[in-house]
């Protein structure tokens, strides 16, 4: 289980990215920048 | 005479009946086994009574019945892709579970991971939806009823197609267990905090054999009380017709409103977008502040060579407070 301070999580920014990071899934930032990586570089 | 003519009577009738009870008993079974043919049928010797004639398989169990009722209502009876299906070799990747107390941000983490949901699932990431009808289901259906459906990974009963609480929490299943063994799955809802260990546990066993997580966002009880005295403040039913005896306020000292929002926006209307209240609405809320900051039991430490004043600043000592300890 998982436990994470809700006050902490509005100081770090987006709640629902410290959510994915705190369960070790990618955050949004990093799914987006995946997303131009594959854009930029022609993969879809 | 007499005798041996009853005797050829009573035979011929016998022998009527039996081909008409085993024309009956064909044609039942023909009927009702979908999928089994008496063609398929094997011969059982019996010492004493001529050859039967018995299908394969005589019992029908719910699995059998599966495909069909899935299908009677409108849902897939397997998996699309058949190769992702669990077992995996073992190796599924978890389902996060994401619940929350009141006033913890569930809403709007739900919101967010819905938006993206595209997103997430370019990223290896199923977020299978908030879904209150499967904490409902866990907390009314019995244990023993979860572990015979989760058996099967059905279920639905048959013909309960119109129970949409059904349907969903099938829904939600099927998606899960057909999701590749590579994704993470994430199911969210601020129901799941209310269930009992047991009907947590069910979950766990509906999930199998996907390991479970939990994740979930705790807060202080202070801010949480003002949080929820904000909501308060714009749902609160004040006066109108049928809460005139349990409403919160006299209709006569605030006039006939719904909401006590509705009467700040009438009679205190924001002079800038972002005065959420009002200004008559931010002083109250800054009183109550101020109010819930006299329960605060560990203050936050005050910063390093300064005096001690008083604050009206959320999160900082009241005024009223001493700041020498007591002994």
């Amino acid at each position: 289980m998982t436990l994470i301070d809700y006050e902490g999580a509005l100081e770090l920014g987006d709640v629902t990215d410290t959510l994915l990071r705190a369960a070790g899934l990618p955050d949004l930032v990093r799914a987006r920048a995946r997303v131009r990586v594959r854009v930029g570089l022609g993969l879809g | 005479m007499r005798c041996l003519l009853a005797a050829a009577l009573f035979g011929v009738a016998a022998a009527a009946q039996r081909r008409h009870l085993g024309g009956t008993l064909e044609s039942h079974l023909e009927g009702h086994l979908d999928g089994f043919h008496l063609d398929d049928a094997r011969q059982v010797p019996l010492q004493h009574a001529p050859a039967l004639r018995m299908p394969k398989k005589l019992v029908l169990t719910a699995e059998d019945a599966l495909p069909k009722t899935l299908t009677a209502c409108g849902l897939p009876a397997a998996c699309e892709h058949t190769g992702e299906k669990p077992p995996c070799n073992g190796d599924m990747s978890p389902v996060y579970i994401h619940t929350n107390l009141v006033h913890t941000g569930t809403s709007n983490v739900a919101h967010t991971l819905s938006k993206n949901r595209e997103l997430l699932k370019s990223a290896g990431v199923l977020y299978a939806g908030t879904h209150s009808s499967l904490a409902t289901y866990l907390a009314r259906v019995p244990s023993e009823v979860i572990e015979v459906a989760t058996r099967t990974r059905h279920w639905m009963a048959e013909g309960a197609c119109t129970d949409t609480e059904l349907l969903h929490v099938q829904q939600l299943m099927s998606k899960v267990h057909c999701a590749p063994c590579a994704t993470r799955a994430v199911l969210s809802s601020e129901l799941f905090y209310t269930l009992s260990p047991r009907s947590m546990r069910a979950l766990s066993h509906m999930l199998r054999p996907r390991p479970v997580n939990v994740i979930m966002f705790y807060r202080n009880l202070r801010d949480t009380a003002i949080t929820h005295y904000r909501h308060v403040l714009r749902t609160a039913q004040i006066g109108s017709g049928a809460c005139s005896e349990t409403c919160a306020y006299d209709p006569r000292d605030l006039g006939v409103t719904a909401s006590l929002r509705e009467y700040l926006s009438r009679n205190n209307p924001k002079t800038k977008p972002t005065d959420g209240f009002g200004a008559l609405g931010n002083q109250l809320v800054q009183q109550i502040m101020r109010n819930s900051a006299l329960f605060t039991v560990s203050p936050p430490l005050p910063p390093p060579q300064t005096t001690w004043r008083p604050s009206t600043t959320r999160g900082e000592p009241s005024p009223s407070r001493s700041p020498s300890p007591q002994p």
